[in-house]
């Protein structure tokens, strides 16, 4: 049966639901509009809290992406329409002619060097010009030119025609026509994502009328390195060195004056910190200020983020909304009047101003929705139910990213898996594994043969051979010795190079290979599936980049660029010369998860791998299943939490694949990936369970604490005990005529400097439940930032307009609680506009404690060799692409357990491990990488350096020989352990000393 | 804490040291003591590993040699597991470099009792050799030292002792301490739960004034501090010498590698290699790599290096090996406010990461990565 399903989008949401499935070994098509995959986030310069760089972290995924044996990619294609038939969808789907043959395009950029046609650079906002033959940006996927076709000159008056003269792998095709394909899916992922406010519609920030006013994403083109400025920063008006920077946030969010955005973006709050971090990073004498309305840091380590911009990088945060900005006609500076937090009218200048502008449903997208028949909510996201994230009301239709509300790269990378595993469900079994294994043809043995080192060198069209004399070089290798043939190729990648290399390795007897051209990131597995198709093994290939780290940086002198093209080979045949055949480990994978936690994340986690027919070992060390939910009453949107949580329940307790382990101990997890063994107690007996992957959904728990009177006065309660207070319709909300809710208690400072997220949305709720049962009653909320994130802000603003009075306090001016009686108090606050201190005099306080992390991580991080972060939540492989993997594989997080979330967060976090624990149980063999650590035992002196050093947990210390031995399947290769090793007892194949120390030998000769 | 064995009132310092390594064998605390012994008719101080009580007698950590670092004879009595209890007594450079061989898994401290002692330095052995054949009673020898090393009489001591800054034992399970205090008492510093629980019923009195002690450790360290040297302005110069014959490597206590890779074979070196090298440089020193050499070697022991001057000592060209490791290793160890055996529980930097390290050497204005 054809197990296909349809992605549409292909930014990081998109790109990850195809990855995920395809690695479930699920056909995927994908389909983009743009003619390349990567969305928005390809054009942003540095992701926050890490400030690792966008494109490096993005580029591997879309090339796996693209290189995926499941995957086929369609790009400038559209929806045209869909019918669903017989519980499948018929898609057709409209290519729109490129006017570049995607096969023969080698992106070797001649055509666009000699393009005489200017056009706007879209994907640098328009910035700078791009030519009319383009690819937006070096590394895109697919690394595939495209013809503007309203300018370009051949196509809109039959003249010019130069493209494809001058093209030399012939690709350009001006009768290219638009095509439709009709197709048939399983199931449909939207990812169609979203398009940034136009701030042209708030005309008094002078957007497209001053020069220096930019959007948050324009100003991000700048910062990067790749963009029209190379990353300088200049003011667009006179490309002066700006000194002054002014960050104005919620444009076009929290916004209803200017349309229908009365929701919260979620991630500008961010976006500005880090841009204001990485102007400093770039030039030390740029200021920036941000003017906020509540600083929403509410993810893991944001906090600490914004904090280091404050004390770091002088980031100066002013809470104030900005009406107008003005300009000054000669010097083009902006003048912005604002009003400061205690009352007194500032003016200020500024070189340039960012608009940290929000995102939107565009139109096109909610059409297509509608199309489907998906409903709507009144911003046009596709809201889901907090129990079924990803999910809409037509089956088989599924939703991730921004669609479903505003959200950070990382969110719309979980709910991208939580899709795959929607989407994915009833299409796999135990029984059909996905991993096909390609036949290969019998290898020849080299180790007997004297070496026959062949040597191709190439042109890259252009791009290698107008710099660096090939010829010559070609004339040199064959000079050095073992080297039989050595030949030149226009392009080494195309498929009759790659036939020809083939021929001659078999024609010559050669058993290793030197492709001098470009980088290995772009063509290594093209030359190796040749060696495969000649018999050779494939690691028998030695790739050198004359072009990337040569051609391309020395075009002034091409004598010397051929010097060094010569000395570049040179070194890899004397590389080439110690290659061995390498091979990748298989090992057969147990197919059961374990999952490790019995609340909300565990239960749904357990859940989805279970309705896929594998098997679930369910833990949970408390009598009985629920977890914290067991302690909720209502939700926002509401929801009936007591009939959603009794169903979950009763569905595993009755799910036949799933076994569970009430008040249970694990005493120690042994194995890796595909192989782990758990033993455990449950009521006392002990227990021992074979599993394939781990799923950790510990859990957290509410913060115990003793301040403003908690513990000693029973009017002193948290929220979550006024939310049964509520409930119960307890008798003592008699005497309660007003209310105070201190947020942030404990929290954001101190030893919990972090945002446990939820408080915030749980005060908002409770005033809701409290002004629908009891209206008259008086309820204020001391807050630091009301962080009321994405769809909730809409709540906060229903809150207010139910009378809820909302006071704001700074962290070193606290509210100070006196109580004078019990169920009596009198709160002074510190009002800045007022400049004194106001009384608030209350009967009930209800405080938001935020959650703490469980002591027992620190023993489930140990036994799974994992890492927590310093606030003892487990810390993720990597903050952005990786939210809900470990570097160890086979072992997932998801929940609490990974930092404070809501309901429906913990939720698409569970589904999303699943589909990750999936794309392992579902194969019936994992393979290791043939480049893997190596341990000479006769050298190891069995210090551990290497054991410490080792972020995978694949090194342990025998304990019987004292030695270090490596767990191939769990060693990537990464070489941490090699550089450690002081006694050079560990290799990495394909990498060895031997192999590096005779690399060198050869250049410094 | 500085305790007093109560009833104990012996002749001078060796003599109390000598007393409680008795008492541990009499008592049968341990099973064995690795004591520095003089030999009747040899001209040195050797270790030796001592069972019977009686044997104790001539037993001379205080002679002012250092014959090898102990921390060596460490590994090879640890080497495999025994369940024999040993009192180590150990210089306080000793004791450091066995601390970090502990972290690195080469020494196992599970039957091993610690037992430092303030050092007053030595000289060197060949030097010590020449001197005490003059001397007609060895152990007067040793006391006279003592007594011109409290009396701040300047002894030619081995260069490397001269700026030594950590003479007294602070991190052994038991510091038997006498700078400044009492030649009739035997005091020691209980540093571990190990050390306290060696000496559980052993009557002690508290220390309560050890004023003298500490001003006279002050003293000292402000001189040696002064000594000290920052920096090395001719170090290719004082590298020339070397013949390569790893006679440092193979003394060192904190090189452990069981094959080096620094040996030319290790490196595959071919013969035809050395010709390439010599005609694209004109000429190359032979034996080649020495620079290379002591630089991987600082790179690789600079950390855990305890500065005990072993190498210098066994340098057959005088090179002032001491000092170049104690200015490079310096350097590396303040990088990363780590000393060498200061603390069992103070992790090794080359294993641990902490994002704020080394921040001096990157430069905020330049954009890292793309």
């Amino acid at each position: 049966m054809d197990r296909r399903i349809l992605v549409i989008g292909g930014g990081i949401s998109g790109v990850q639901a195809g990855l995920d499935l395809a690695q479930m070994g699920i056909q995927v098509t994908l389909v983009e509009e743009k003619p390349n995959i990567g969305g928005r986030m390809a054009q942003l310069d540095k992701t926050f809290p890490t400030n690792d760089c966008s494109t490096c972290i993005l580029s591997p995924k879309l090339v796996e992406l693209a290189s995926h044996s499941n995957v086929d990619i369609f790009t400038c294609s559209s929806i045209e329409d869909v019918v669903k038939l017989d519980e499948r969808f018929q898609a057709r789907i409209r290519k729109r002619a490129r006017f570049v043959d995607e096969e023969k395009c080698t992106a070797c950029g001649v055509c666009a060097e000699k393009c005489p046609v200017k056009v706007s650079d879209l994907f640098n906002k328009s910035i700078t010009t791009s030519k009319c033959i383009s690819i937006p940006y070096a590394q895109a996927v697919p690394a595939v030119y495209k013809i503007d076709k309203e300018y370009c000159l051949y196509l809109t008056n039959g003249k010019c025609g130069i493209c494809k003269k001058v093209c030399p792998a012939d690709a350009i095709d001006y009768e290219q026509k638009d095509t439709i394909e009709a197709m048939d899916f399983n199931s449909i992922i939207i990812a169609t994502g979203t398009e940034e406010f136009t701030p042209q519609i708030r005309p008094e920030y002078g957007y497209k009328v001053y020069e220096n006013v930019l959007t948050s994403i324009e100003y991000e083109r700048f910062l990067s390195a790749s963009g029209p400025t190379n990353g300088q920063i200049v003011r667009p008006s006179d490309g002066k060195l700006p000194s002054q920077i002014a960050f104005i946030q919620c444009v076009g969010s929290r916004d209803v004056a200017s349309g229908n955005y009365g929701y919260c973006s979620s991630y500008c709050c961010m976006q500005a910190t880090k841009d204001a971090i990485i102007t400093k990073e770039h030039n030390l004498t740029i200021d920036s200020t941000i003017f906020y309305i509540d600083i929403r840091a509410y993810g893991k380590d944001f906090d600490k983020f914004v904090d280091r911009a404050k004390t770091e990088y002088g980031v100066k945060y002013i809470k104030s909304r900005i009406s107008e900005i003005l300009e000054a006609p000669d010097t083009k500076n902006l003048i912005i009047k604002y009003i400061t937090p205690d009352g007194k009218i500032r003016i200020e200048e500024f070189d340039l101003v960012i608009l940290s502008v929000g995102i939107r449903i565009p139109d096109k997208s909610k059409n297509l929705l509608r199309g489907l028949g998906v409903e709507l909510d009144e911003y046009g996201f596709c809201r889901c139910s907090t129990f079924q994230p990803g999910e809409t009301n037509v089956d088989g239709v599924y939703v991730c990213g921004t669609v479903t509300g505003p959200m950070d790269i990382p969110e719309a990378v979980v709910s991208a898996g939580a899709a795959a595993s929607l989407a994915a469900r009833g299409l796999l079994s135990p029984d059909t594994s996905s991993e096909i294994m390609a036949e290969k043809p019998g290898e020849v043995d080299t180790e007997a043969k004297p070496l026959n080192i062949g040597v191709i060198v190439c042109h890259c069209g252009t791009n290698i051979a107008s710099v660096v004399d090939v010829p010559s070089v070609v004339e040199f290798s064959r000079s050095l010795p073992n080297v039989k043939f050595a030949h030149e190729l226009l392009y080494a990648c195309s498929q009759d190079s790659i036939r020809l290399i083939i021929n001659k390795i078999k024609e010559h007897d050669l058993n290793r290979i030197v492709v001098a051209s470009c980088s290995p990131r772009t063509h290594e597995s093209t030359f190796q599936s040749g060696l495969e198709k000649a018999g050779l093994n494939k690691y028998l290939l030695q790739m050198t980049n004359i072009r990337d780290q040569c051609s391309w940086v020395h075009q002034n002198t091409p004598e010397l660029a051929t010097q060094k093209a010569k000395d570049l080979v040179r070194m890899a045949v004397g590389k080439s010369r110690y290659l061995e055949p390498l091979y990748e480990l298989y090992s057969d994978v147990n197919k059961a998860c374990l999952v490790i936690g019995g609340g909300i994340a565990g239960m749904t986690a357990a859940l989805f791998v279970a309705d896929n027919g594998y098997q679930v070992y369910l833990i949970e060390k408390e009598s009985e299943l629920g977890g914290n939910l067991l302690k909720i009453s209502y939700l926002l949107p509401e929801e009936d939490i007591v009939l959603a949580l009794q169903r979950l329940i009763r569905r595993i307790e009755e799910h036949p694949l799933i076994e569970l382990f009430l008040n249970a101990n694990i005493k120690d997890i042994k194995g890796y990936v595909g192989n782990f063994t758990t033993n455990f107690t449950t009521n006392d007996e002990e227990k021992s369970a074979e599993h394939g992957t781990v799923i950790v959904a510990t859990g957290a728990r509410e913060h115990e604490t003793e301040s403003y009177g908690y513990k000693t006065d029973p009017y002193v309660v948290t929220q979550r005990e006024f939310e049964t207070v509520l409930k119960n319709k307890n008798p003592l909300m008699k005497y309660v005529n007003s209310i105070a809710m201190i947020q942030c208690v404990d929290s954001r400072e101190g030893e919990r400097n972090y945002c446990s997220r939820v408080c915030c949305g749980q005060a908002i709720k409770n005033i809701l439940q409290l002004k629908k049962d009891y209206p008259d009653k008086d309820v204020y909320v001391l807050y630091r930032d009301m962080r009321t994130y994405g769809l909730r802000e809409p709540y906060y603003a229903v809150a207010r307009e139910a009378g809820a009075l909302f006071l704001r306090y700074e962290k070193d001016r606290k509210p100070v609680v006196e109580k004078i009686e019990q169920g009596n108090f009198k709160i002074k606050l510190f009002n800045e506009i007022l400049g004194k201190d106001i009384y608030l005099p209350v009967q009930l306080i209800v405080l938001s404690v935020g959650i703490d992390s469980l002591e027992t991580n620190g023993q489930v991080a140990k036994m799974l060799k994992v890492p927590l972060n310093e606030d003892g939540f487990f810390n993720e492989a990597h903050v952005k692409l990786r939210p809900v993997d470990f570097s160890t594989s086979g072992v997932f997080v998801c929940g609490m357990a990974h930092g404070p979330k809501h309901i429906d967060e913990s939720i698409v976090q569970a589904i999303a491990t699943a589909a990750h624990a999936l794309t392992i149980v579902t194969r019936d063999k994992i393979s290791s990488e043939a480049y893997t650590a190596s341990v000479d035992e006769s050298r190891c002196s069995g210090c551990g350096l290497c054991v410490e050093v080792c972020v995978f947990g694949a090194i342990e210390i025998d304990e019987e020989s004292e030695r270090a031995g490596v767990n191939t399947l769990l060693c990537k290769g990464c070489g941490t352990c090699v550089a450690a090793c002081f006694s050079s007892a560990i290799d990495l194949r394909g990498f060895t000393n031997k192999q590096i120390i005779n690399e060198f030998q050869e250049l410094f000769l | 804490m500085l305790q007093m064995l109560k009833g104990i009132k012996a002749k001078n310092h060796l003599e109390s040291i000598k007393y409680f390594l008795r008492y541990l064998l009499q008592e049968k605390r341990v099973d064995a003591v690795l004591v520095p012994k003089r030999h009747p008719n040899g001209r040195s101080v050797s270790h030796a590993l001592i069972t019977d009580p009686l044997n104790t007698e001539g037993s001379d950590p205080l002679a002012p040699v250092q014959t090898v670092n102990a921390a060596c004879i460490l590994k090879e009595l640890t080497k495999e597991p025994t369940d024999k209890k040993i009192a180590v007594v150990l210089r306080p450079c000793e004791v450091r470099a066995a601390i970090e061989l502990i972290k690195i898994k080469q020494v196992s401290d599970e039957n091993l009792y610690m037992i430092g002692y303030d050092c007053p330095g030595v000289y060197d052995a060949k030097e010590y050799m020449n001197i005490i054949e003059k001397e007609e009673d060895r152990e007067k020898f040793t006391l006279k030292y003592i007594e011109a090393f409290l009396s701040d009489k300047k002894e030619e001591i081995r260069e490397s002792c001269s700026y030594c800054m950590y003479f007294t034992a602070d991190s052994a399970d038991i510091n038997m301490a006498w700078i400044g205090l009492n030649s009739s008492d035997l005091v020691i510093g209980v540093n571990t739960e190990k050390g306290k629980k060696l000496i559980n019923d052993l009557e002690t009195e508290e220390i309560s004034d050890s004023s003298r002690r500490k001003e006279k450790i002050g003293m000292i360290s402000t001189g040696r501090k002064q000594i000290q040297k920052d920096r090395i302005d001719n170090f290719l110069d004082l590298i020339q010498p070397c013949i390569r014959c790893y006679n440092c490597r193979e003394v060192c206590p904190l090189c452990y590698c069981k094959e080096c890779l620094l040996e030319p074979e290790k490196m595959g070196y071919s013969s035809v290699r050395y010709m390439n090298r010599a005609i694209k440089k004109k000429q190359i020193k032979m034996p080649d790599d020495t620079v290379l050499y002591h630089l991987t070697k600082i790179n690789h022991m600079g950390y855990s290096c305890v500065s005990c001057g072993i190498c210098e000592q066994a340098c057959p060209m005088d090179i002032p090996l001491g000092m170049i490791y104690n200015v490079f290793s310096r350097k590396i160890q303040a990088l990363f406010d780590y000393v060498p055996g200061r603390s069992r529980d103070e992790e090794l930097p080359v294993t641990t990461f902490r994002e704020e390290e080394l921040s001096e050497v990157e430069d905020i204005q330049q954009p890292r990565g793309k």
